[in-house]
């Protein structure tokens, strides 16, 4: 066979592609999906039509009535959900949503316009239940359900990462997180499903977090991090843990306690409640702020959530503080009080014990954001901080999407950092706040066998921070998410190498000055601090 | 007029000619995106490659083929190819293409054996520059891989502090008793 | 967009064939009966259809600052924590198209500055296109309503303030040919959009500009008996409809309730019930305050959960061993 010439390689294209898209199909190939879920793992949930399927096989062994299960779950969900049928109904197609996608400006495939994601689903829709779809057909832009619309489905509604940003300039405010959430659901009827994202909802259920962690290796592994605070600050922690009676339960996503950077985070919060003195508790079971569940299904979202209320009630907290975690704040603030509330009886509207602020805007779920609750505490003056400490660092802050779109937490964040750094410089604007992009791997796409894939997504955030980076000397970027800490790592690596990235509450106990401490010549991550080492 | 200016002159020309080649090669440029968004941070891969094309055509004019000068833009070039879809070969054929286009510029108005030479040096100019590309293709290619693996240790950093504890030995060396 | 112009094409020359053959009493009476009563009910009927349907959770986008701290200044407008804010919202977002507003966009000028202008031709032709486009359909109550309302009449006088030809020309009857031109051109010439429009989307925009031009042919050239014509719809608005003022009609009056029938019948059933669907979209119109207040789910299913006593049952020993309160000691738990 002739070689092909550099011409011929690089296929130019200078035309709209001829063929609709409703004909084109995408390439299953290895690290274009993250692979499946184990059936033991399905079954184990109790999860619908679990079997042992390989999306680089032809066959994925669907269920023979597949058809039926679709139809039938999405005329379900089009009853249960006046959201789902009105944003199949009401797209005009205008396109403001396209390029405000980070797969679709990262990656360029058409079908990562917002607008096409949820057209995917809304051919099939249109076909089975308008009457316009019914008769005209292709002409009224329907589409006949077959398995390749399913692998289509598999392969762009696991390339859509929740962030809702497209839904921020939508006329109509279409939420393509609700629409993928609904044909995940649909995937998950056919026992479809992503390893990444069911193993941790497996362990989760069973041992209280992502990575199937018993309690008694849990407790262990936090006092790991007792002894290295001790190690830095000379101050002794010993957090009480599954302890009934303590006014406050304290939870954050698993990952910040077992993974590299969200520990120095864990560590934070530690020293933070140690210094003011909080009366609080750790659980092992309600060890996970995260909850997987929100990207399976609303019944696995909800199962998984209601361990918290279980666990406050059966230790009678008077309320919950939440670390610092994205999706998490996403189920606590919109779905967690209609899910599983109200409230257990026990529990009363959050009242800071230190300043005394009630948290009027938490009196229904009794559950406050730690940015919420620290830039209470630095409001009214109650720690010392010494934010010279963190003067080696030039930070900028990524706001996660979900805490920025589903919640609206954008200045609590601030306020801490610059109270705890001196050098804060903001990345672009229409990258920040609402408009903050994407790591590229929220809704459970954080794994390494699509590496490529979140790069591309994670594109348009890492040239905000390049920019950043190269303007300011940008060396830090902060964030309040455990994904964020887990997958803005390899971004800033990639995409902005020498930024490394900082939980908000590390910073924090950076900068905070602790009864008896030694003086600090490490931080904590035990690097030495510029100007302050040994004299 | 030597080749040289001859090119110096249709710069602009080449530079957008190169540069709407590689927009052909992405999947985007199939709706018109990468050249009707001029922003840097709706459309970073455009603008990269914007910027880039314009210092790589600079600096091969240039008296002097400035490694540090190229070697950054063959980056933002390549960076981003090295993740897309693209096999390797796609991926740097982009820089080959070059050739092409500045020898349809050039063809007329080769008349001296001295306007031979001084395009062969251009072609071998590009020939670094592919070099260069290459090297930071299998850079970024190699830190994609470090970064699964840096990802899996800094996931389970505390389970393998745990398990180190209770081995008594650091994880990952050879198991004596076994042996 | 080919099929879509061919089929407004055939629409008009179907009106036009109707006349020569003399079916304008089908054409001026029987169908806009029958399109009205086709809209109302249709819209109706949509408009129940999803309202009837719940809505299970709270899911505002929000575009703003939170409502937390007493010293933190909540964005009230783009996320609402009251239902006085949502109006407000809704208002601007429906009046004002505040979404798609937003689409700004930025660029590093030479140097290091950044510069930020708005990518806002969509908004405003968007916008320029709905007011002209219900200024107009107000201004047609001139042929409804007898005496005309005062403030008809001074919008007609407003609108033809150019004074440009006789008879004066309506800049909302430019503009909105402007306008509708425009979004038609996007989606020819903007790649993007072509790409992902379907016969759907072009179908509406020629059918309306099929009607403004009969409109505006009316008017300005084929001048129809406007006398004659609103003596016809003053009578279809008593129900009786006038045969003889039919007679004195041109053509392209029933081109142009053609155009008018075809509309009102395909609305309720085509995206143009994006009209009412956007006052229902729960990503706008409920207020950010699930942690404050209740949202009720009407299906909420029953709790389902791993229960902590199920837990330890399972890790009791190793609880225990590490110094975990259980609730259950080993050896009680034997028994």
């Amino acid at each position: 066979m002739a070689m092909p010439t550099p011409e011929e390689l690089i296929k130019i294209n200078y035309n709209t592609p001829v063929e609709s898209w409703m004909d084109t199909k995408p390439e299953i190939v290895p690290g274009a999906v993250a692979y499946p879920a184990k059936k033991d793992t399905m079954e184990g949930l109790h999860m619908p039509n679990p079997h042992t399927w390989d999306p680089f096989e032809e066959d994925w062994n669907l269920p023979e009535n597949w058809e039926e299960i679709i139809y039938n779950g999405l005329k379900e969900r089009l009853e249960k959900y006046r959201s789902l049928k009105l944003f199949m109904d009401i797209c005009v197609r205008c396109g403001a949503c396209a390029d405000k996608c980070h797969f679709y400006i990262g990656s360029g495939d058409p079908k990562n316009m917002p607008v096409l994601r949820a057209e995917l689903l809304r051919s099939v829709y249109r076909k089975d239940f308008t009457l316009a779809g019914k008769i005209l057909g292709k002409l009224a832009g329907a589409r006949k359900l077959d398995k390749e619309v399913i692998k289509e489905w598999f392969y762009y509604f696991y390339q859509c990462t929740e962030c809702r940003r497209c839904s921020l300039y939508c006329p109509y405010g279409i939420d393509t997180a609700e629409v993928t959430m609904m044909a995940r659901e649909l995937l998950h009827e056919l026992g479809l499903g992503l390893h990444w994202i069911m193993d941790p909802v497996s362990n989760c259920n069973r041992t209280g977090n992502h990575l199937g962690i018993t309690p008694h290796a849990f407790k262990e592994i936090v006092e790991f991090l007792c002894d290295d605070i001790e190690e830095i600050t000379g101050v002794r922690i010993n957090p009480p843990f599954n302890e009934p009676g303590h006014e406050v339960l304290f939870i954050t996503p698993s990952g910040d306690a077992f993974a590299d950077p969200g520990i120095y985070t864990f560590m934070g919060y530690l020293m933070l409640f140690e210094e003011i003195g909080l009366d609080y508790t750790l659980s092992t079971y309600a060890s996970e702020g995260g909850n997987f569940g929100l990207f399976t299904s609303s019944k696995v979202m909800k199962k998984l959530n209601a361990k918290m209320y279980a666990e406050a009630e059966r230790l009678g907290s008077k309320w919950i503080l939440g670390g610092e975690c994205g999706h998490m704040w996403r189920v606590i603030n919109q779905y967690m009080s209609t899910m599983n509330g109200p409230a257990p009886a026990c529990m009363e509207t959050p009242v800071s014990p230190i300043t005394g602020t009630v948290f009027q805007n938490a009196a229904e779920t009794k559950m406050v954001h730690i940015t919420e609750f620290t830039a209470d505490l630095i409001k009214h003056d109650k720690l010392r901080l010494d934010p010279s400490r963190n003067d080696h660092l030039r930070v900028t802050f990524h706001d996660s999407c979900n805490p920025a779109r589903a919640m609206g937490l954008l200045e609590e964040p601030r306020e801490v950092l610059k109270a705890v750094c001196n050098n804060f410089f903001e990345m672009p604007e229409n990258t920040i706040r609402e408009q903050t992009f994407c790591c590229g791997a929220g809704s459970g796409l954080n794994t390494d066998e699509i590496m490529e894939i979140r790069m591309r997504g994670a594109l348009p955030r890492g040239n905000a921070l390049r920019y950043v980076q190269e303007k300011h000397d940008v060396n830090t970027m902060a964030c309040i998410c455990a994904i964020d800490r887990a997958t803005l790592p390899p971004l800033a690596d990639y995409w902005a190498p020498g930024v490394s990235i900082y939980g908000t509450h590390e910073l924090v106990a950076n900068a905070l000055v602790m009864k008896g401490e030694k003086k600090r010549t490490m931080d904590l991550r035990q690097e030495d601090l510029p100007g302050m080492e040994d004299e | 007029m030597s080749i040289q200016e001859h090119l110096q002159e249709h710069r602009e020309a080449i530079t957008a000619e190169w540069v709407e080649v590689i927009y052909g090669t992405y999947p985007f440029d199939t709706v018109g995106f990468l050249r009707s968004q001029a922003d840097a941070f709706s459309n970073p891969v455009g603008a990269k490659t914007k910027k880039a094309a314009e210092t790589i055509i600079s600096a091969l004019l240039a008296q002097e083929l400035d490694s540090e000068v190229v070697s950054p833009a063959v980056d933002e070039l390549i960076r981003v190819r090295a993740i897309q879809k693209f096999t390797p070969e796609q991926a740097m054929a982009v820089l080959l293409y070059l050739k092409n286009i500045i020898r349809k510029h050039c063809t007329p108005k080769l008349k001296t054996t001295a306007d031979f030479m001084a395009l062969l040096e251009l072609e071998s100019r590009i020939d670094s520059v592919t070099l260069v590309g290459f090297r930071i293709y299998s850079e970024c290619r190699d830190k994609v891989q470090q970064m699964r693996v840096d990802e899996f240790k800094r996931k389970h950093s505390q389970l393998l502090r745990r398990a180190e504890r209770i081995l008594e030995k650091p994880v990952g060396e050879p198991d004596n008793e076994n042996r | 967009m080919i099929i879509s112009l061919l089929a407004v094409t055939a629409l008009g020359i179907m009106a036009w064939l109707g006349t020569q053959m003399g079916l304008q009493y089908v054409l001026a009476a029987c169908l806009p009966y029958t399109a009205v009563v086709v809209f109302l009910i249709g819209f109706a009927w949509r408009i129940m259809d999803w309202a009837r349907r719940p809505v299970p959770f709270r899911i505002p986008t929000t575009g703003g600052q939170q409502k937390s701290l007493p010293w933190i200044k909540p964005a009230g407008l783009d996320n609402p924590s009251d239902a006085k804010g949502v109006v407000i919202r809704m208002l601007l977002e429906v009046l004002l198209f505040r979404s798609l507003f937003r689409n700004t966009k930025q660029t590093i000028e030479a140097g290091d500055r950044v510069v930020y202008w708005s990518n806002k031709f969509l908004w405003l032709f968007a916008l320029v296109f709905h007011y002209c486009f219900l200024l107009i359909f107000v201004r047609h109550f001139r042929f409804f309503l007898e005496p005309v309302p005062f403030g008809i009449s001074a919008m007609e006088i407003v609108d033809g303030m150019m004074q440009i030809g006789v008879p004066r020309l309506f800049m909302t009857d430019a503009l909105v040919v402007l306008a509708v031109c425009f979004l038609l051109g996007r989606r020819i010439f903007n790649q993007k959009v072509k790409y992902i429009s379907l016969i759907n989307d072009y179908f509406p925009l020629c059918l309306i500009l099929g009607l403004v031009g009969s409109g505006i042919s009316m008017r300005y050239f084929t001048k129809v008996d406007i006398a004659s014509v609103k003596t016809f719809t003053m009578s279809l608005v008593h129900l009786s409809p006038d045969v003889a003022a039919l007679g004195q009609i041109g053509t392209a009056y029933f081109v142009h309730m053609m155009f008018l029938s075809v509309l009102l019948i395909y609305f309720p059933f085509s995206k143009l019930m994006h009209m009412g669907g956007v006052f229902m979209s729960p990503t706008r119109n409920l207020p950010n305050d699930t942690r404050a207040k209740l949202h009720v789910n009407p299906w909420n299913p029953a709790k389902e959960y791993r229960t902590y006593e199920e837990y330890e049952d399972e890790f009791r020993d190793a609880m225990y061993e590490a110094g975990l309160p259980v609730v259950k000691l080993p050896e009680d738990a034997e028994e």
